[in-house]
């Protein structure tokens, strides 16, 4: 338990560089953008020179970059993400608006693709070279080999248009008034397509992680040892094999976070589902500086998270990571 | 008595593309219960694959077997694990690395004694205990890699142990470890084997260790029996021509230091060469055309004997 806290610890240390550095790095990076959030107002409302003036001046857009910087980085330390002026609200409002909706595409994508691919990479790797396993090999590459975006517009036009069995897009039904229960198997049933459109890839690559792990775990001498015991071949294969196997698997959950992030920038686009992604693509359009950087920090976070948590995952299933390595 | 282990020309060939490759060539042996034999010979003499064979582990795919292996004395099969115990050569990669070691030996209770988990984690620690392990309930949750060589193979001899099985096969089990640590392993497996009644078959290529463990010698070359017989007559008085060269080539206290020690000239066959007569034939300083041209017979009883056509004439040389 120490050998875990010592991880955590380390790890958390570990991400305070990095959190500056994403901060640091797209303030710059949206100050070389050429145009500002006066522009893109423009662009929709239109105005004359002195609008422009009054705005950039409203907006704190006509100080210098490192007064905006400071600006920016004070109200940080106070816990203030700014102001949208695209939405006209408090940053954070409008993140935790969307935060939840992403969240729970992105956590039930990852259980659905980590569950769904290391049980079926187990089952094809128990028997290499059978016809389960070739059929389920020949499947997983399909998948693998298919982009997200076309693999969500082809659900969306098999199972929503053609046979309507669940909703084109959005979060839930509008103005039904469900509650409770009802309210959480709609929201679900709306889920369904984009989860799958999202996870369906990493399960592919979950799959072959698993099976090519399995296969070697076969060949291993405490697989012999473990026949030599004469264990039943159900534990032999979950306890022994699998439990090796998993480790590889588990360093991939840790980039599909990330991975996941920026995906869900598309599949939130193709089924209209209010969340984080569909907002990072508004505020870019938008040159709403204060909501992008809003969204990158967020998402940064979550990615450290995620990856804490698979680092201490790891650390638990790998007695051979110790505190110090 | 009847035979705890009888094993009637066993053979085992790999599968190499299109070929078979013979590992072990038609090997009998008996092993009465409580008995010691050991299996010698250098590496690809087949011995570990013998082992494998008498203990039903080898891998399923690519492997031809034929003949029979029988356990009279426990009126059936033998089950891993409970009747057969096995230790391998390397205690590194032979435990599982990611699972505690009281798992590793509880998991034999729970599979073969019926004890629940809490019952079979205080039998674990009593086994290690008994293999002598210092303060053996906290090593109950240390992993493989927290523990030394030596340690590593007490624990696997534990794990072979935990259901009293009436063979223990130990494949050079001392071979990945340093000498001295060697020796307490050696002591300990002499010492468990007469304490629970276990007979023993040890794979080596020790010819030392094996006089020292076992009383019959099972002497193995290119997947045939090259001599059977109790092991102090094989050491002190050798009859197959491999089997004197070996001794002679053997490292003795009593001869001067400054003499070169004896070898053995050429190189065992290759793998699946076809061989016409006698496999030793064109390393054997007493080969003769016959040799050549047809495989030996068995020469003796079943029990103690050479597969040798010149026995009788060398035995005359002995006598």
């Amino acid at each position: 338990m120490t050998r875990i806290l010592a991880v955590a610890r380390r790890r958390l240390l570990h991400s305070i560089p990095v959190v500056a550095i994403v901060v640091l790095g797209v303030f710059a990076l949206l100050e070389a953008a050429p145009g500002d959030a006066v522009d893109a107002y423009l662009v929709i409302g239109g105005g004359d020179a002195e609008m422009i003036q009054r705005l950039r001046q409203e907006w704190g857009l006509d100080r210098s970059f490192l007064a905006r910087l400071g600006a920016y980085l004070t109200a940080l330390a106070h816990l203030d993400l700014g102001w949208s002026v695209a939405f006209a609200r408090p940053v954070s409002a409008v993140l935790f608006e969307r935060l939840p909706n992403t969240l729970m595409m992105m956590a039930a994508a990852i259980c659905f693709s980590f569950s769904a691919g290391t049980l079926l990479g187990i089952a094809a790797g128990a028997r290499p070279g059978s016809l389960r396993d070739r059929i389920l090999s020949l499947v997983s590459l399909g998948l693998y080999a298919m982009p997200s975006f076309w693999l969500g517009l082809m659900l969306l036009v098999g199972f929503a248009v053609k046979l309507a069995w669940f909703p084109l897009g959005g979060i839930e039904s509008v103005g039904m008034g469900k509650t409770g229960l009802a309210r959480a198997l709609d929201i679900a049933r709306h889920l369904v397509l984009p989860v799958l459109s999202l996870g369906l890839i990493y399960l592919a690559l979950y799959l072959r992680l698993m099976r090519t792990g399995m296969i070697e775990a076969w060949r291993s001498d405490y697989i012999r040892t473990a026949r030599a015991k004469g264990l039943t071949p159900r534990r032999i294969a979950f306890r022994h094999a699998a439990r090796n196997a998993l480790l590889p698997v588990v360093t991939m959950l840790g980039l599909q976070a990330g991975a996941l992030l920026s995906g869900s920038v598309v599949v939130e686009s193709v089924f209209a589902i209010p969340g984080m992604g569909r907002l990072a693509f508004e505020a870019v359009t938008q040159r709403d500086v204060p909501l992008l950087l809003g969204v990158f920090l967020i998402s940064t976070l979550m990615v450290i998270l995620a990856n804490l948590f698979v680092d201490l995952l790891y650390a638990r299933l790998d007695p051979r990571v110790a505190a110090e390595g | 008595m009847t035979a705890l282990l009888s094993a009637d020309d066993v053979s085992v060939a790999y599968r190499d593309g299109a070929r078979w490759l013979q590992a072990v060539d038609r090997v009998s042996f008996a092993l009465p219960p409580k008995a010691r034999l050991a299996i010698m010979g250098e590496s690809g003499s087949g011995k570990t694959t013998l082992a494998l064979a008498i203990a039903d582990l080898l891998p399923h795919d690519g492997i031809r077997r034929s003949g029979a292996v029988r356990w009279p004395a426990l009126g059936g099969a033998a089950r891993p694990g409970r009747d057969v115990g096995f230790v391998f050569q390397d205690p590194m990669s032979s435990l599982n690395p990611v699972l505690s070691v009281g798992e590793q030996i509880a998991e034999v209770a729970v599979t073969h004694l019926g004890l629940s988990w809490p019952a079979a984690l205080d039998r674990a620690a009593e086994l290690l205990d008994r293999v002598g392990l210092p303060r053996p309930r906290d090593r109950l949750t240390s992993f493989p890699h927290e523990l030394s060589g030596g340690q590593r193979q007490r624990v696997a001899l534990a794990m072979a142990i935990t259901a009293e099985p009436k063979l223990l096969i130990a494949d050079e089990p001392t071979s990945a470890l340093d000498t001295l640590t060697q020796a307490q392993i050696v002591h300990l497996l002499d010492r468990l084997a007469t304490e629970i009644g276990l007979a023993l078959v040890l794979v080596t290529h020790d010819l030392a260790l094996a006089a020292n463990l076992a009383g019959t010698g099972m002497l193995m070359y290119a997947g045939r029996v090259a001599e059977l017989g109790p092991i102090e007559t094989m050491v002190s008085a050798p009859r197959h021509p491999y089997l004197q060269a070996l001794v002679a080539a053997s490292l003795d206290p009593d001869r001067p230091p400054t003499d070169r020690l004896a070898e053995i000239p050429g190189i065992p066959p290759q793998p699946g060469a076809a061989i016409p007569g006698c496999a030793f034939e064109p390393r054997c300083p007493r080969a003769r055309s016959a040799c050549r041209s047809r495989p030996p017979g068995w020469a003796g009883t079943p029990a103690d004997g050479v597969d040798c056509i010149q026995f009788d004439q060398l035995a005359a040389v002995h006598r």
